[in-house]
């Protein structure tokens, strides 16, 4: 890791301090956001770890590409209804060039600064809800090459969630602009030298308990989410992921796969899977 | 687009600042918002809506519990119930108890007293 790539995650750090906060959970899907977040001065911190593959790159011609991420997302809220996030991604990266030989590389990703702020909240039962959130943030470079975008790429978007008894609906878009060179590969989406959009829809259901009661201490819910990313260069791919989710009062563990459902990709190698594997905790 | 860049940190900056504002109330209970008198029981029963988790009624144990003279907080998430066992001093008002509810990102329906 570079002097340059440790003064971006200083920068970054520093920069969540100074605007005093964000963040993610309750009810909150897999690979997506929701409109919730930690309550005044509560910090929620979540680590989640991807393995990702994808087949030949059609422009570099380098083929069997697998991909771990250790991805940290610490958030904080400022305001009943604002928080700050995050996220810090860790890479290690695996392909075959062109000619055979193999390469690996390791290094930190670019780094998120995302804000999180509640403009309408309509909470109609015990453990029924609506809210809709505004996102708005930064990704800011690491220049740790190829891992970075090395430019520094504005997000804003919205997310609306429903919560009603066991049903729980999630519907997001966020639009990226980016305005760096791109990384070398562009694996997964979004980090290309193309503008991104990501939109994402999810569905959990509380597989148990049925009924809550005053010995709750947990519940299981079932994941299915869809997540896609458009790109201005035209590439567009939607995965299905089903996944589940255990959650505590205080620590949740997650666990989901995000299977291709529709892949039109001409920039960068189309996606085989992304397995996570993540757990979430409340302070 | 580096103009674009500009506008955009320019009025993230302002988001961010325009949130440390006092929060609004999320209360439907407003005479609990003004009521500054200590609670005089040694129990208080209040109900809250949009608890949508047990990761959310932990939000709401926790801001409670940072409240003086609330020593214990016993959340039912079926009904939204949520207990609060006071100090035998130095109790709090129902507007503390309200505002910790509001902190907390949640809806405070009501606050009982026995």
């Amino acid at each position: 890791m570079s002097l340059t790539t440790l003064r971006a995650v200083l920068f970054a750090a520093a920069c969540a301090m100074c605007f005093a906060g964000e963040s993610a959970h309750a009810q909150e899907p897999i690979n997506s956001p929701a409109a919730t977040q930690p309550s005044t001065g509560r910090w929620v911190v979540r680590q989640q770890v991807k393995y990702l593959e994808a087949r030949r790159h059609p422009i570099t011609g380098d083929d069997d590409f697998s991909k771990v991420v250790s991805w940290t997302n610490i958030a904080y809220g400022v305001a009943h209804n604002f928080s700050m996030n995050l996220s810090i991604p860790i890479e290690h990266e695996r392909y075959r060039d062109a000619s055979g030989a193999r390469h690996r590389d390791t290094g930190l990703a670019d780094v998120t600064l995302m804000g999180k702020l509640r403009l309408w909240q309509h909470d109609f039962g015990p453990i029924d809800t609506s809210r809709f959130s505004l996102l708005a943030g930064v990704e800011i470079p690491t220049y740790d090459h190829p891992f970075s975008s090395r430019g520094a790429n504005p997000i804003i978007g919205g997310v609306f969630t429903h919560v009603h008894g066991r049903h729980g609906v999630n519907l997001s878009g966020r639009y990226k602009f980016n305005t760096g060179r791109g990384t070398k590969f562009n694996l997964g989406g979004g980090r290309g030298k193309a503008d991104a959009l990501l939109y994402d829809a999810s569905y959990l259901y509380r597989l148990a308990p049925a009924q809550y009661d005053a010995d709750t201490l947990g519940a299981w819910y079932g994941v299915v989410e869809l997540n896609g990313i458009y790109e201005t260069n035209g590439d567009n791919e939607l995965f299905i992921a089903p996944g589940i989710m255990y959650e505590a009062r205080t620590w949740t563990i997650e666990a989901a796969v995000q299977i291709p459902a529709w892949q039109d990709l001409d920039r960068r190698g189309k996606t085989r899977f992304i397995a996570t594997l993540g757990v979430r905790l409340l302070f | 687009m580096r103009f674009f860049f500009k506008f955009f940190l320019f009025g993230m900056l302002i988001f961010s600042f325009g949130c440390e504002t006092t929060p609004k109330s999320s209360s439907n209970d407003r005479t609990a918002l003004t009521d500054t008198a200590p609670i005089d029981s040694p129990t208080a029963t209040l109900v809250v809506h949009g608890m949508g988790c047990p990761l959310c009624a932990n939000n709401v144990d926790k801001q409670l519990l940072a409240v003086p003279g609330v020593q214990r907080v016993n959340i039912d998430l079926g009904n939204g119930e949520v207990k609060v066992h006071l100090a035998e001093t130095g109790r709090p008002t129902k507007a503390q108890l309200a505002r910790a509810i509001t902190e907390s990102g949640f809806t405070l329906v009501s606050i009982a007293t026995p």
